[in-house]
């Protein structure tokens, strides 16, 4: 950097630019005049069915969405919940039987089993 | 930040008082930005027409100045946007040009009406001129401006370091063209 001390000694710190006279009045002048202008800001209007129309949408939308949710836990519940009045009357050994017979039990073997009983 | 500038810059962000803030602006900044623009690219035609652009931009982005920065260093920070992007499309068009060996800013300035300048001064702003676009701001930043590197880092948005090693750069290829070139 010494070097450089040494430029700045033999050259300068001026550029060898010049100016047309009056330069800057002019150019200040003339730009300020040429500034276009700047938009007016709209003054925000308030609607209320602008604000109130998105939430009344998501409301409906929920509403939906539970009613849907709602409907599909109840036929779930009837299909797969057994009917309780049917268990009940199942109270003795031989309506067990029958029951387990109409669950397990082909035609043949029914009849087999018919067979065997009037036998007895 | 100045009390001046503070206020300077309320009356900007008001829309009933921006361009009587901006008529204060412009006055204010026009000459250091010039003399800014036009070491850049050595004609006054050229510099007159980057900083008329400077200005415009600064008033059409007006509303989104934030006042992290000062006024001055937003406003230059417009004018070397300005100025490199104009170099780049001028630098695009004379690389066409093989047999041109001389930098086409050299051929500006020498070739520019608006010049008065003694030999010595002459022969620096060539060797100045010869030097890659981002060296050259950053050298005419410190040299001409005095600028701290910290102050040039804000403008440019480039680390210290790499400011002071383009500087010791720049400033080497302008002693070596200074002792090569009678």
């Amino acid at each position: 950097m010494k070097n450089l001390e040494k430029i700045k000694e033999k050259y300068g710190t001026h550029t060898p630019y010049t100016l047309p006279e009056n330069y800057f009045e002019g150019f200040n002048k003339k730009l300020l005049e040429s500034l276009p202008p700047k938009p007016e800001k709209r003054a925000v209007r308030f609607d209320l069915w602008s604000i109130a129309k998105p939430l009344l949408y998501v409301a409906a939308s929920l509403a939906i969405a539970m009613w849907s949710i709602s409907l599909l836990l109840r036929s779930e519940d009837q299909t797969t919940q057994p009917d309780s009045s049917h268990i009940m009357a199942i109270d003795n050994e031989h309506d067990a039987e029958a029951v387990s017979l109409n669950l397990a039990v082909d035609d043949y073997s029914l009849y087999e089993y018919l067979n065997e009983e009037s036998a007895q | 930040m100045e009390t001046n500038e503070k206020e300077l810059i309320k009356e900007l962000q008001n829309q009933k008082t921006v361009k009587q803030a901006f008529s204060k602006i412009v006055p204010l900044y026009s000459e250091k930005l010039y003399w800014q623009i036009r070491k850049m690219v050595a004609s006054h035609d050229d510099a007159n027409d980057l900083l008329q652009n400077t200005f415009l931009k600064a008033w059409s982005n007006i509303e989104s100045f934030r006042a992290e920065s000062k006024l001055s260093t937003w406003l230059y920070r417009i004018a070397v946007n300005e100025t490199l992007t104009f170099l780049n499309k001028q630098n695009s068009f004379s690389k066409v040009d093989l047999d041109n060996e001389e930098s086409s800013l050299v051929n500006k300035l020498e070739s520019e009406e608006w010049i008065d300048g003694d030999e010595l001064q002459i022969k620096l702003q060539k060797a100045i001129l010869r030097l890659p676009d981002k060296q050259r701001l950053v050298f005419n930043l410190r040299y001409y401006d005095e600028l701290k590197y910290e102050e040039i880092s804000e403008i440019l948005g480039t680390s210290v370091g790499a400011l002071k090693a383009s500087y010791h750069l720049a400033a080497k290829k302008i002693e070596e063209y200074l002792t090569t070139t009678l």
